[in-house]
């Protein structure tokens, strides 16, 4: 794998906490608490997990829908959102430490302040050509396109906001890109109502893709759809991949489809990951208990299978971090789990 | 394999009234449920499952018409069945678990309220008793109202078909038949009202005195322990006073089922569905639980009346694979404890897998294939059940999926021929000019396709399903060694 050097998007200990309420009332949603992964060109990256596990937030905050926490994203190799939250608490920290003169205690804070600043300023920062080279493709088909727009309208809307003026090249891309999702140049004039569910996704992947994107984060683009025209909806993607080169994250909560489609897998577990690995390797060697009992939920089209499976439960408790916090750790190459030392012994001798 | 025909539906046709016209939304469709037996129905959005399963729980839309067909339930047709009467058999005897559990709750009602709900408004016994002891009385009128209405009607009808000629002896003497039986039916219209009063005055003199005998019997009981109360003191008054309480509580529960016998049962059915604390979480509301939470409180509501046929309308697809997993496990154990019969509508075929006895596959209003889950998943022949199966990957499928091409027809114009042709790599001419009969595959397992005609070519079933089904049973066979 040459390619490993050179990862799309690496995410470094991202953070999103949604806070409400001030007080005693105030509440903190931990969605996402700091996650490390990389895409590498030309694969696709799955996330998995239950619902409200963050792996949707994870994908939104990775195109800067949310300004992370803390953390930060590399996109290209360059810093486009990075939180600082861990910065504030260390300043705190610096200032009632006892054992820094005050000196270095300043010192120190300075640094803090620049780094922050320049956090703040990496997010802020509007680079419409790297802007370009990421898209985001919704779940519901139906609520993300506008109702009261054309579908030219809505697919040239990209283009336009990234400095595209002239009619003609703009009607050209849109119908290239509209055949290349499997509609027809005349229905550019249609509104979306007029269309089927596998359709109105198509859409959806054509405003993604007239950019020309670099990166797609498809946000379980297929879960609000019909099971016929599922496969349509991925064997589109599937083309996608291999025509164009498009490097793919693919969210999504149904285990056989993510395997079919995805290279490696990320599984996430109430805003953590517990597993990373390549596809073949999860559904052979998964180690991590909450892994094993996804994977045993998965209902598979074979009755006399079925009649015998035993589905696992998974009890977050069974894992004992009072001791020693788990780490994210590669016990394998290409292999993450998320344990402390004591576990990863276990899976190791597990692994053999 | 299970037992006796729980529900037979016979050539069930509903379309709705729309203002572009006449939705065909089901198309003939028939089967037995039998007892203790899970049937699951799949299809596509539009294909019309959930209308029969609205249809056989008499809540179908205001716009749909019930063209033709039977719903045989314990011997009663439930399409000609009347709202009042339905009444007694929804939710009693069959049961029904709605898709989304956000919205088939109120957001606004405690959870307890919601689950108690149907119990107190079912259980007014006395007045149950009451409306049974004048039920005959009732039917015959209502029987009798019907008769003279459908008679009119033929009577116009003849008296038309006698205006222009259409058939002159034979007309008069079925104008005259009418007339006569009309006559009848209006001679007896009073008298079975009359019957009717009489039956009421009747029953309320009966149920009253029950209920006096009743009160008197417990107002004694109570005299006799407030005597003892009065002499004693400590713990043996604490428990004459809870005995009067109780005695109390039991005389409401001749009349009605009370808040607290609703509640106690309430908690009881919470923790059979797997709730846990049901105490704490009766006063709370619904969005204070987790989606599969909200599912298990659906369950125990349609569970509170213990049915014994339940319909279960796509009860996981809002949810994720753990929780659909945990919800399928209580469904099945249910099924088991109670002895339903479970008719279960869904689109995810692994789902199906796990859950079904039998399966039925509808497509366009109509079903296409029929059989146990082992001839449908190891020996699927219908065309739209292969282009289902290819569609979707499973867990060791490498190869490229085959998508179904095109979208189902619009129901507004029903095709002519197979209504899969359309997308049918198989089709043959004939699937555009005329629909396919129900041919049988063997004695469980029929399918509606002219494929099985023995004049049709010989059609393997895809190479995809083919190796996946070698693959299933290879595995399967290995497991069992």
């Amino acid at each position: 794998m040459d390619n490993m050097q050179t990862p799309v998007l690496s995410v470094r200990d991202l953070k999103m906490y949604f806070k409400s309420g001030r007080g005693k009332n105030k509440l903190v949603v931990k969605a996402v608490d700091g996650i490390n992964f990389d895409i590498f060109e030309g694969e696709v990256f799955g996330l998995v997990g239950e619902s409200g596990c963050g792996k949707t937030t994870t994908g939104r905050t990775i195109i800067k829908l949310h300004d992370p926490t803390d953390g930060e994203v590399f996109f290209f190799g360059q810093r486009i959102s990075a939180g600082t939250e861990g910065i504030k608490e260390s300043i705190k920290e610096i200032k009632h430490n006892e054992d820094l003169s005050a000196e270095e205690k300043s010192e120190q804070i300075a640094d803090l302040k620049t780094e922050s600043k320049q956090r703040k300023a990496d997010t802020m920062k509007i680079d419409t050509e790297l802007m370009k080279k990421m898209q985001m493709i919704f779940q519901d088909p139906i609520e993300s396109l506008n109702p009261r727009m054309t579908v030219k309208e809505i697919v040239a809307e990209g283009l336009r906001i990234s400095g595209e003026r002239h009619d003609k090249i703009i009607n050209k891309k849109v119908n290239e890109v509209l055949e290349t999702v499997g509609l027809l140049p005349e229905h550019a004039s249609r509104y979306p109502h007029e269309f089927s569910g596998g359709q109105r996704q198509r859409i959806g992947i054509a405003r993604a893709l007239i950019v020309a994107p670099r990166f797609i984060i498809a946000d379980e683009p297929i879960s609000a759809l019909d099971v016929s025209i599922q496969a349509q909806v991925i064997n589109l993607l599937n083309d996608l991949r291999d025509t164009l080169g498009i490097t793919i994250m693919f969210i999504a909560h149904d285990l056989s489809v993510i395997k079919y489609f995805s290279d490696r897998i990320g599984v996430m577990y109430y805003g953590n990951m517990v597993e990373l690995t390549t596809s073949e390797e999860l559904f052979k060697n998964p180690l991590h208990p909450y892994t094993r009992s996804l994977l045993s939920a998965v209902p598979l089209p074979d009755p006399r299978y079925e009649k015998n499976r035993k589905r696992i439960a998974y009890n977050p408790s069974q894992h004992d971090y009072s001791e020693e916090a788990p780490e994210f750790v590669e016990i394998k190459p290409g292999h993450f789990i998320l344990c402390n030392s004591k576990e990863l012994a276990q899976y190791k001798k597990e692994l053999k | 394999m299970a037992g006796n025909i729980k529900l037979h539906v016979e050539d069930l046709t509903i379309s709705f009234k729309t203002t572009q016209g006449l939705v065909r939304a089901v198309r003939g469709v028939s089967f037995d449920l039998h007892e203790g037996e899970t049937l699951a129905i799949v299809g596509e959005s539009g294909s019309g499952k959930s209308v029969t399963s609205r249809t056989i729980m008499g809540i179908l839309a205001g716009n749909g018409i019930i063209d033709d067909g039977k719903i045989i339930y314990e011997g009663e047709d439930l399409t000609k069945v009347d709202e009042d009467h339905f009444h007694e058999i929804r939710g009693n005897k069959i049961g029904m678990i709605f898709q989304d559990p956000m919205s088939s709750l109120n957001p606004i009602m405690k959870i307890g309220k919601q689950v108690t709900e149907g119990m107190i408004l079912n259980g007014k016994h006395l007045e149950n008793r009451y409306k049974a002891l004048f039920h005959e009385a009732k039917t015959t009128l209502n029987r009798l109202h019907r008769e003279k209405k459908s008679l009119k009607v033929e009577l116009r009808a003849n008296l038309k078909a006698i205006k222009t000629g259409d058939s002159s002896a034979d007309g008069m003497v079925l104008k005259e038949e009418c007339n006569a039986a009309l006559a009848k039916v209006k001679i007896a219209i009073p008298a079975a009202k009359k019957r009717l009063v009489v039956d009421k005055k009747a029953a309320k003199v009966a149920i009253d005195l029950e209920w006096k005998n009743e009160q008197e019997r417990v107002t004694k009981l109570v005299s006799d322990v407030k005597a003892k109360l009065a002499d004693s003191d400590g713990e043996a008054k604490q428990a004459y006073v809870d005995e009067i309480d109780m005695l109390q509580e039991n005389l409401k529960r001749f009349k009605k089922v009370t808040k607290r016998q609703a509640t106690e049962r309430a908690i009881e059915i919470m923790d059979e569905v797997g709730i846990p604390d049901p105490v704490r979480r009766l006063n709370q509301y619904p969005f204070q639980f987790s989606g599969g939470m909200r599912q298990r409180i659906v369950i125990a509501i349609a569970l509170t009346a213990s049915p014994d046929v339940l319909i279960c309308d796509e009860p996981t697809t809002a949810l994720d694979v753990t929780i659909q997993s945990q919800i399928l496990e209580l469904i099945n154990d249910l099924k088991r404890e109670r002895n339903l019969s479970v008719i279960f509508i869904t689109h995810d075929l692994g789902v199906v897998a796990n859950m079904a006895d039998r399966i039925g596959v509808m497509y366009a209003g109509k079903l296409v294939e029929l059989g146990t889950a082992e001839d449908v998943f190891y020996n699927p022949v219908h065309p739209y059940t292969w282009a289902l199966l290819s569609s979707m990957p499973d867990l060791e499928s490498k190869e490229r999926l085959t998508a179904i091409p095109g979208t189902p027809p619009n129901m507004l114009f029903p095709p002519v021929g197979d209504a899969f042709a359309d997308r049918n790599s198989y089709a043959m001419a004939i699937d555009f000019k005329e629909q396919p009969p129900m041919f049988k595959v063997s004695e469980t397992h029929s399918a509606a396709t002219w494929l099985l005609h023995p004049d049709a070519p010989k059609v393997e079933m895809p190479e995809v399903i083919r190796k996946r089904i070698d693959r299933m049973t290879k595995n399967t066979s290995e497991v069992s060694k």
